[in-house]
Parts: C-alpha cells; sequence; structure tokens
C-alpha cells in the first residue's frame, strides 16, 4: 500500500482502537485476528482490491479474563452497540466488531460463548482461533487517521495462526455450501504472497505442538490441501474472484498452487 | 578501414592476369583473350595459358565486381556446375571466376565445383587436366573494401550496438570519437550511420560529423529489425510472491542484471501498475534460484532474457535502489513488445522528449 491509506480503512483501524480502549482492562486476554491482522502483516503486498475488509476481530483467552469490567458494559459505555447474534457490535459509526472465543475453549452451546460472568452473548464462538492465543506476537497498532494519536501494543495473532483461522472460516462454509464468503481466500493470498515459506512452516510447527492448537491445525493443512493445490480447485476460485483481476487470474491461480503446495512440503519435513 | 572504393571489375581482370602471370612456371604465359564466336555476355572473355611446350588451355571468364557465398554458389548452379562429391574432388572446369576480394567461404564453394578463382588481392585457385597445371595461392582474409555493400538492416547485435550509442548520445560527434566513447566498432557504426543518413533520421556536416539526430526516430527505424523476445533469448517464470518481492530482491543482489520493459518503464513514465517484470541477467540459472522463480505451463510474471548484448547493461539508471536499461533500450523493447507493450512504448518516448537532459549522455 502507498500513499493515504483508504478512508474507511481509517475508519475501521479507529473503531479497533475505540474497542481496545473499551477493553483496557482485557487486554491480555484479547487477540487480534481477522481481516486487520492479515493487513498488519502484508502491508508490502501489491495485491490491490478496491475494498477492504473492516470488521475489528477480537479473539478471547477465557483462562486470561478478569470478570470484570464486564465486555458488554465497557464495549455499551464505549457508544458500541450489539447486534442479534452473539459477539457481534456495532461502532458509533457504523463498522463491524466480532468478540470470538476459540470452539474448544467456549463451553457447551451452539453459537454463544460461555463467558461466566460476561454472559453468553459478549462473544461467540469460532473454531480454528485456537491457534490464534497459542502463535502470536505482540505490535503496537497506530491510529491512521493523523489528528489521532493513539496507539496501543496488543496481541496479534502470528501469519500461521491467521492461516489455520481463515482455513477453518473457508472449509466450514465450503461443506455446508454456504454463501461463501470469497474474501477470506483473498485474504489467504494475500498472506502467503507476503510471509516467507520458513516463517509459516515454523508456526505451524509450533501449533502442532500445542495441545489446544494441534488438531485444529493439522484439520486446517488437510482443507489447504483440499481447496489450494489445484488452479481450478475452489478455494483458488475464490481467491480470484475476490481479486476482480481477470487479466491476472493465470498468475493468481499458479502462485497460490506454488505456495501452498511449498508449504504442505514445509510442514510435512 | 580503408576509403578507396572497390576496384570496378576490368581493373580486377587486368589485376588477375598480371598475377596469373607472375606465378607461371618459366617459359609458360597468361594471357586475357577475347573468346572467339561469343558476341555477347560475361563469358566473352577468356585466359588462355600456354605452357613452354607451346599447348595451351583456356579458361572462360566470369567477372564480379563483388560475390558472396549464396551469390556464387547461384551463379554456378545457373552455370550448369554441380557439386561433384567424387573421392579425388571434383573434376577441374576450365572456368575461372575474378573479382576484386572473395571470402574465404565464397572460395571454398568455387572451389567445391571444381571451378578456378582469381581474386585481386592474391587468392588464387587455377587448375586445369591439359596442361596439368595447379596453383594455389593466398592473398587477403578480409576485404579490403567492406563499404561497398550499403547496410540495409539494422539487425544484429553490433548494429544494435551502434544504433544505442547514436541514440543516447547528444550530438554532434564524429564516428570515431563517438565509437571511441560508446566502444562500438567504427566501421559497423559507420555503416549504422549511413543507413540512418539514407532513411533521413540524421543529419551530417560537411565534414561527416552527425550534428542532429531524430533519436525517437532511430529508435523506431530500429525497432523494424530488432524484436525484444526473437533477438534476445527470453524464458518465462512465474514469481509466485508477486513483482514486489522481485524488486526488493532485486534491490540487493550482487550479480548484473537490467531492468526493462513495462516494469522498468513505470520508473520513468506513468503507465498502469506493471503485469511483467523483465530483466536482462548473464545467467539465468542464478536469477532463477535467487529469485525464487518457478517454472510453469501458464501464468507467468516474470520474463529473463539473455541479452542480444551487453550494450543492455550499458548506460543504466539507478532508481529506487534497482538498476533500470537506459531508456532508448526499454523503448526498444516494449514498441516491439505484445499486448499493451507498445502503447506503453510511446508513452516513455513521450516522456523522452520531455526529459531528454535527463537521460541523454
Amino acid at each position: 500500500m502507498s500513499g493515504a491509506p483508504d478512508p474507511l480503512y481509517v475508519r475501521a483501524r479507529r473503531a479497533l482502537l475505540d474497542a481496545l480502549d473499551a477493553l483496557e482492562p482485557h487486554l491480555d486476554a484479547i487477540v487480534l485476528v481477522g481481516a486487520q491482522a492479515v493487513y498488519l502483516h502484508t502491508a508490502d503486498t501489491e495485491l490491490a482490491v478496491a475494498e477492504y475488509t473492516t470488521d475489528a476481530d477480537l479473539a478471547v483467552a477465557p483462562g486470561d479474563l478478569a470478570d470484570s469490567p464486564l465486555i458488554g458494559d465497557a464495549l455499551t459505555a464505549s457508544g458500541f452497540t450489539p447486534r442479534v447474534h452473539p459477539g457481534g457490535w456495532l461502532s458509533p459509526d457504523g463498522i463491524y466488531l466480532d468478540v470470538m472465543v476459540p470452539d474448544a475453549l467456549a463451553g457447551p452451546g451452539n453459537r454463544g460463548a460461555r463467558l461466566g460472568a460476561h454472559g453468553k452473548r459478549a462473544a461467540r464462538r469460532a473454531k480454528g482461533l485456537e491457534a490464534t492465543l497459542v502463535d502470536r506476537e505482540r505490535r503496537t497498532v497506530f491510529a491512521l487517521d493523523p489528528t489521532d494519536n493513539r496507539a496501543r501494543e496488543i496481541w496479534i495473532a502470528s501469519p500461521a495462526a491467521l492461516i489455520v483461522a481463515k482455513l477453518h472460516k473457508i472449509g466450514e462454509r465450503v461443506k455446508a455450501q454456504d454463501r461463501v464468503r470469497d474474501k477470506d481466500a483473498l485474504d489467504l493470498y494475500r498472506l502467503f504472497q507476503a510471509v516467507p515459506t520458513d516463517q509459516l512452516a515454523d508456526g505451524m510447527r509450533r501449533l502442532r505442538a500445542h495441545p489446544l492448537s494441534n488438531d485444529v491445525t493439522g484439520e486446517a493443512l488437510v482443507v489447504l490441501r483440499t481447496l489450494f493445490t489445484r488452479r481450478d480447485a475452489e478455494g483458488v476460485e475464490m481467491a480470484v474472484r475476490a481479486a476482480g483481476d481477470p487479466a491476472n487470474s493465470e498468475v493468481m491461480r499458479a502462485s497460490m498452487v506454488a505456495l501452498a503446495t511449498d508449504l504442505l512440503a514445509a510442514t510435512e519435513e | 578501414m580503408t576509403d578507396k572504393k572497390r576496384i570496378s571489375e576490368t581493373a580486377a581482370l587486368r589485376l588477375a592476369e598480371q598475377i596469373v602471370a607472375r606465378s607461371m612456371p618459366s617459359g609458360w604465359s597468361a594471357k586475357v583473350v577475347q573468346a572467339p564466336g561469343r558476341s555477347t555476355g560475361s563469358r566473352s572473355v577468356s585466359l588462355r595459358v600456354r605452357t613452354s611446350d607451346g599447348d595451351t588451355s583456356e579458361f572462360g571468364i566470369v567477372t564480379k565486381r563483388s560475390l558472396n557465398p549464396m551469390e556464387a554458389g547461384q551463379l554456378l548452379d545457373t552455370m550448369g556446375l554441380e557439386v561433384t562429391t567424387s573421392q579425388r574432388g571434383p573434376k577441374p572446369v576450365n572456368v575461372a571466376i575474378i573479382a576484386p576480394y572473395l571470402s574465404e567461404r565464397t572460395r571454398e564453394v568455387i572451389a567445391g565445383r571444381g571451378v578456378s578463382y582469381i581474386d585481386s588481392t592474391g587468392n588464387m585457385r587455377l587448375q586445369t587436366d591439359r596442361p596439368a597445371l595447379y596453383i594455389l595461392t593466398n592473398g587477403a582474409d578480409k576485404d579490403p573494401w567492406p563499404d561497398d555493400q550499403p547496410l540495409k538492416s539494422l539487425r544484429g547485435r553490433g548494429a544494435g550496438r551502434a544504433l544505442r550509442a547514436v541514440a543516447d548520445f547528444r550530438p554532434p560527434y564524429g564516428v570515431r570519437e563517438l565509437a571511441g566513447r560508446a566502444n562500438v566498432s567504427p566501421a559497423t557504426l559507420a555503416r549504422v550511420i549511413d543507413l540512418l543518413a539514407r532513411d533521413a533520421l540524421l543529419t551530417r556536416d560537411a565534414r561527416g560529423r552527425v550534428n542532429e539526430v531524430d533519436w525517437a526516430g532511430c529508435l523506431r527505424r530500429w525497432s523494424k529489425d530488432y524484436e525484444f523476445a526473437i533477438s534476445n533469448q527470453t524464458t518465462a517464470f512465474l514469481a509466485p510472491r508477486g513483482l514486489s518481492d522481485i524488486t526488493s530482491k532485486l534491490a540487493t543482489v550482487k550479480w548484473r542484471y537490467a531492468l526493462t520493459g513495462s516494469l522498468a518503464a513505470q520508473s520513468f513514465s506513468p503507465i498502469a501498475p506493471a503485469r511483467l517484470g523483465t530483466l536482462y541477467v548473464d545467467d539465468i540459472e542464478t536469477a532463477v534460484r535467487q529469485l525464487d522463480l518457478r517454472e510453469v505451463d501458464s501464468g507467468t510474471n516474470v520474463l529473463i532474457a539473455e541479452p542480444f548484448d551487453p550494450v543492455v547493461y550499458e548506460r543504466t539508471t539507478k532508481r529506487d535502489g534497482l538498476t533500470l536499461a537506459a531508456p532508448t533500450q526499454i523503448a526498444a523493447d516494449l514498441l516491439t513488445g505484445s499486448g499493451r507493450m507498445p502503447s506503453e512504448g510511446e508513452e516513455l518516448l513521450a516522456w523522452m522528449k520531455d526529459n531528454e537532459r535527463v537521460w541523454r549522455t
């Protein structure tokens, strides 16, 4: 990315910092995941897409969470409004915030995560996020608006963990023949392009070695093999559609297949 | 190089007579005579050799102002002189070809048909069965009159190198001066300048110094004979992490390269972001390894070229840590490229017109 950032992305970053301000007492239990985390890892890739995924996605580690302040109260007090489904919030200027708990740590239930004192509507459960609690790094996130001086050091999921989480999201939707959001596949492509294969493979090995993330990582790599190692595979199609750049589609297909194949080979070494 | 003009057919014939006469065994003689009974045509004269015993032999003479190997073959074909493949070599035919200069290859072609030859520099092969005579002498192995044939094409590395010099350097300059500055062969440069002058793409003063060059016209003229994908040895690859990854890797490599094509042009003139990275390298293997390039059937985004001549590495510019080929080279490569490249070449020419001070040496 070069020049001034997209105004929508500036707003999305502001909403993220608003949410982090509101949840400050819990920051040790929170990891930035999703598209905003992807962009922090891929700022240099050249792939130009007109619209950004602007959602702010946060993963919560229930074991590290204090009982107060309540997540719901803190967000509401900062102007966020709850949406219909558990964990879904809307920022004052219309940016979606998703608060999620890894499925393995979310207790019984289908949708809402059981978060003790925080109730079962503050966050939703999502499979694959286990990895983001295991492989993560500290990063300082700055406001993109020049008049906003805020900066916060937070946990951000590693590229390998983000790949595992994205692959679960893509795999579930393809399996359920749900209306798939192609952009998840494009985010995956961005990560593969931006991060050296060795670094991703090291991350995958760390994830395989940890009991919390071992299973979801194994499943994710199966999804990777199934959906991304042939030029006409469904995941590759999704990424190509999301890029909306037919003239470049053969290069994208070839690149995605080459990089996915490289990672699988490096992970199996 | 010599300024002497190639000698005429008549002069070549006269010289041949003297050369043969000097080589005769003592008591023998050689003389050019009008062949009786033949009124017209190139074989109307013959060379008569007389032995000390009074025996004579006559060679039918064909005189040419110049003769390259291909023309020699065609000439002998029309004379019905076949290539013979007998163990003892071709049977001598009493025909001699005379020219100011015959190259080694031309001489081989002629001798292969059993035909004799004499050039004005002393290359001679004279053979006949009756009386038994065989003379072989060597003269010059380089044409003393190389400028006789005007250059018709800018194809080839020497012409390309010379063309780049003419376009890159700001006139006025003389041939020798420019040849020295740009390290090109003066003979080739002179021929290229002649061609460009005939096409009215440059002008010379009374002393022959080039004083004005239509460099854009010269590049367009070059692009009729030069073609990026054919003149250079190119191979297409996939850079799976995209062109930004390639440029950041190139900023740190230790080997010689020059970027050309759209990726290089976008550093100079505003064009759409490049889809294809094109670069000249000396060693493809090293480039493939260090830039992490992959061989794929389709979906390539990098073109590696082994250059037609090292001139592609000359007068390069450094921008953002990258080595870019000279704008004249990039323009010629784009003008002869595919897809939207020719129009990008036009954009670059427009930028070059507005920024001549920046790029011209």
